[in-house]
């Protein structure tokens, strides 16, 4: 019987757990611009045109591959606010078996969901999200019977579990975890940082930001010159650009800070890979590309991937 | 990490500054990293660290709010990313489940790391009196303020000492200059 699959902002990848046994002939999947989501704080409002630019553009690349997709855009149906009221509705003109859902980020989605499925008497199935290298229960077991956890030895363990710049002998390549005392360079004044990638918003994207400009007055920032991808394929250009003009320089000034120049040699690709247009072990794979090909040092390409394994992973 | 939230192991209760919001404030560093994130929606995690999350420890702005803002001014954040990073690593709030210890210092670390001190109405070699960088006298106020939780800590253990030596002249000239510059913050 057919299946309600719900996506959310921060989901947008076609590997996700929910998708995985689609069934585009009888299943529908939903997407929703949620009043409650874009405002219980005051987003920004470059992030809000990113993730609906993002998302409206993830499910038209669905729907171009013959997934059929029910998408709720922001104020289109003033009385459905929540994924209570979205689902009902779906629900007066089909039925289902049941709603199915990756485990959401937010505990207050969740709270959300659970709240939906006592209202609509449907089963929700959550899955458990599959883009994380260390899934949730792998975690547990790790930080069991540790008082205080240090991300340090979790990287470590990451590093090991998954063979990234590990030597045939099981240590680290270049004889240190670490390299962190070579990536504590002030900045100097004649540094020359390449401009970051700027993606000229496309029809669908400047209907976004019309529309953030109009409905969103008082929340925080400025919506000139937006230029973030909002396509997977863009944002894997990003990662292209930054793994060569960027990524050889990054390590030593990782933490240094210039006026003016906000997008130093980071890679600002934390956006795509929190919303799903980017997998974690893909970009691992591109810094360990460059590193094999000496594009990169190594204390640039493991201080990249400790940002990803260490800090994405931890948290 | 339903509870997570909860956490307020210094009782930090300040509201953070309008000028988080605005960009208006003398302390070019800030002004800086704030403009800066209104212009991208980002900022690096030094700047997001050591100096927006610094500052905020140091005056003891309360976890929600700070949480609050992080996740609402940031194109990449989400409550899942934020909430360890402000409350576990930035304020502490967690008493020392995720650090080992807050992280705060002086100017002195901003001076290093970047050039915002070269235009900035403070002097950062300063340590009190109308021109000394706050960071500097706000570092020791925040030690003292908070020496009930942090004095065992070993690696902070040695600041106190540092705090110790100092003058009594000194030491209340710091409690002063932090006063002062608490009182006219919003
Ligand atoms: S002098 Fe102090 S307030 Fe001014 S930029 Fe430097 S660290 Fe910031």
């Amino acid at each position: 019987m057919s299946v309600l699959r719900l996506i959310l902002g921060d989901q947008l990848n076609e590997s996700i757990s929910s998708l995985s046994d689609i069934d585009p002939q009888h299943d529908l999947i939903v997407m929703c611009e949620l009043q409650e989501e874009a405002t219980y704080v005051k987003h920004h409002v470059k992030k809000l045109v990113f993730v609906f630019s993002a998302m409206r553009h993830f499910a038209a690349s669905l729907e171009s591959k013959g997934y059929p997709v029910r998408y709720i855009k922001w104020m289109e149906h003033p009385a459905l606010n929540t994924f209570t009221e979205v689902c009902a509705d779906v629900l007066k003109s089909r039925s289902f078996s049941k709603i199915v859902v990756t485990h959401p980020g937010e505990y207050r989605v969740l709270k959300a969901l659970q709240v939906a499925e006592a209202a609509l008497g449907l089963p929700i199935e959550i899955r458990g999200d599959d883009r994380f290298l260390c899934d949730i229960e792998e975690f547990s077991n790790w930080a069991q019977g540790r008082k205080q956890l240090r991300m340090e030895y979790f990287y470590r363990d990451m590093r090991k579990k998954y063979s990234i710049l590990i030597t045939e002998k099981g240590k680290p390549v270049g004889g240190q975890w670490n390299y962190d005392a070579d990536n504590r360079h002030p900045p100097s004044d004649t540094l020359t940082i390449p401009p970051p990638s700027h993606i000229e918003p496309d029809d669908l994207t400047q209907t976004v930001i019309e529309l953030v400009g109009l409905n969103f007055k008082a929340h925080f920032g400025s919506l000139e010159n937006f230029g973030f991808a909002v396509t997977r394929q863009d944002a894997l250009k990003v990662l292209e650009q930054f793994t060569v003009e960027r990524l050889p320089c990054f390590g030593d000034y990782q933490d240094a800070m210039l006026q003016g120049e906000p997008w130093m040699y980071h890679a600002h690709i934390g956006l795509y890979l929190n919303s799903g247009l980017l997998l974690p072990q893909e970009c691992i794979n591109a810094a360990l590309a460059a590193y094999e090909s000496n594009q990169a040092p190594l204390n640039a390409v493991e201080g990249f991937i400790r940002q990803l394994l260490g800090w994405r992973e931890y948290i | 990490m339903p509870n997570y939230a909860e956490y307020n192991f210094l009782n930090a209760q300040r509201a953070l500054p309008e000028y988080y919001w605005t960009g208006n404030t003398q302390m070019n560093c800030l002004k800086q990293c704030v403009d800066q994130t209104a212009q991208t929606a980002y900022a690096h995690h030094i700047q997001r660290l050591m100096v927006l999350g610094n500052f905020a420890a140091l005056i003891d702005v309360h976890p929600k709010a700070l949480n609050e803002w992080f996740l609402s001014v940031y194109v990449d954040a989400y409550e899942w990313v934020e909430l360890p990073n402000v409350s576990g690593m930035v304020l502490f709030a967690d008493g020392g489940i995720l650090a080992s210890k807050p992280y705060v210092s002086g100017g002195a670390y901003i001076h290093k790391m970047s050039n915002y001190c070269q235009s900035c109405h403070y002097r950062v070699k300063e340590k009190n009196g109308p021109k000394a960088c706050p960071f500097n006298y706000l570092y020791w106020d925040f030690l003292v303020r908070h020496r009930d939780h942090l004095k065992d800590h070993p690696r902070i253990a040695m600041m106190y000492r540092m705090y110790e030596r100092m003058s009594p002249e000194k030491q209340q000239a710091i409690s002063n200059d932090a006063a002062n510059f608490l009182e006219h913050s919003t």
